[in-house]
């Protein structure tokens, strides 16, 4: 309870907070703080993301992301299996409520899906907009695709997400060649060979990953 | 029953509720096509398997008293829903009117394969 006092305080401070968070946390059974600021990695820039379960509309402006799923969605497998479901069972702060559901959350196919779809539509544009012509950019590009690439690791390997920060200092300590290790079929197998080869020709996956890498870290 | 058929069921139909929930509808007709061709493997006796891949026409044809008329009547709204997504004339109201919808599906598909599995 110390926690969630000591947090709720830090976020009193924030413009709009109080007046937003006192409206939806009356009509909700549960409200539970996740991403940067339950896992104290928050920066100057992280908005405040909670979940209340309530039937009420999300509300979102430059500080607060207010995400509500009923108690009718909570128990269903598509909710379940989410990889929020999965990321808020693991690393969230209830501030109300049990989180009962919790306990039954799995990694879905369809979660580890939709993060392939994700990566290869971005892929996909950087090839259509021939992004390659410019070296710094397609790296800096590349970035959030390698970070979205190393999310979809963990999911396959049955692992809830932790907040960005976090998993870029994963990324970083994991000295396994991401781009040898993508091209594996239970990844993105040879579709990501082929976009790799189009877009850094003549490169070395070994000398790819550590520009990504070094990018990473400044 | 096979069980492997049923899962396959289940999997497709969470893939198309989790595909209309995170709201990524331009390609809903994958989803609803590969539903189609799940539910179109099992083996259900007495049953006639139609010649279509329109789920709406599949669970009609599929004879149990278990599929109430209501389920039958929303898997075809949102069907309805889910074309006006790939054509681009949908807006906020449809897509939330077919989440909405989504969440009643998932709970009634999920009684149709808990009483194919015999439970």
């Amino acid at each position: 309870m110390i926690i969630e006092h000591y947090l709720l305080n830090k976020l009193h401070n924030t413009p709009g907070f109080t007046d937003k968070f006192d409206h939806f946390q009356a009509s909700s059974n549960e409200v539970i703080l996740f991403g940067s600021y339950a896992m104290e990695c928050d920066t100057a820039g992280s908005d405040i993301d909670m979940l209340f379960v309530c039937n009420e509309k999300n509300y979102k402006d430059e500080y607060l992301d207010f995400m509500c799923v009923s108690e009718e969605r909570l128990h269903l497998k598509s909710w379940l299996g989410s990889e929020l479901a999965n990321h808020i069972a693991k690393y969230g702060i209830w501030l109300k409520g049990s989180g009962n559901w919790k306990t039954s959350v799995f990694i879905s196919k369809s979660s580890v899906d939709r993060k392939k779809i994700k990566i290869l539509t971005r892929l996909s544009h950087l090839w259509v907009k021939q992004v390659n012509a410019d070296r710094s950019l397609l790296i800096s590009l590349f970035e959030d695709i390698i970070l979205d690439s190393y999310r979809l690791i963990l999911l396959e390997d049955g692992r809830a997400i932790p907040a960005s920060a976090i998993v870029r200092t994963m990324f970083l300590g994991d000295k396994q060649n991401i781009f040898v290790r993508l091209a594996e079929d239970r990844y993105l197998g040879s579709i990501w060979r082929e976009y790799i080869s189009n877009l850094f020709p003549n490169i070395e996956l070994e000398d790819l990953d550590k520009e990504i890498r070094l990018s990473l870290v400044k | 029953m096979s069980n492997n058929s049923l899962d396959e069921v289940e999997e497709k139909m969470y893939s198309l509720v989790s595909q209309i929930d995170y709201g990524d509808i331009s390609d809903l007709d994958v989803y609803w096509q590969a539903l189609a061709v799940a539910l179109l493997k099992l083996e259900i006796e007495e049953w006639h398997k139609p010649k279509t891949k329109v789920v709406s026409e599949i669970l009609n044809s599929i004879p149990t008293a278990h599929i109430s008329k209501s389920f039958k009547e929303r898997t075809k709204a949102m069907e309805i829903l889910s074309k006006k997504g790939s054509s681009g004339s949908f807006d906020l109201a449809d897509l939330k009117s077919l989440q909405v919808q989504a969440v009643r599906f998932e709970k009634e598909f999920e009684k149709l394969i808990e009483m194919l599995r015999g439970k």
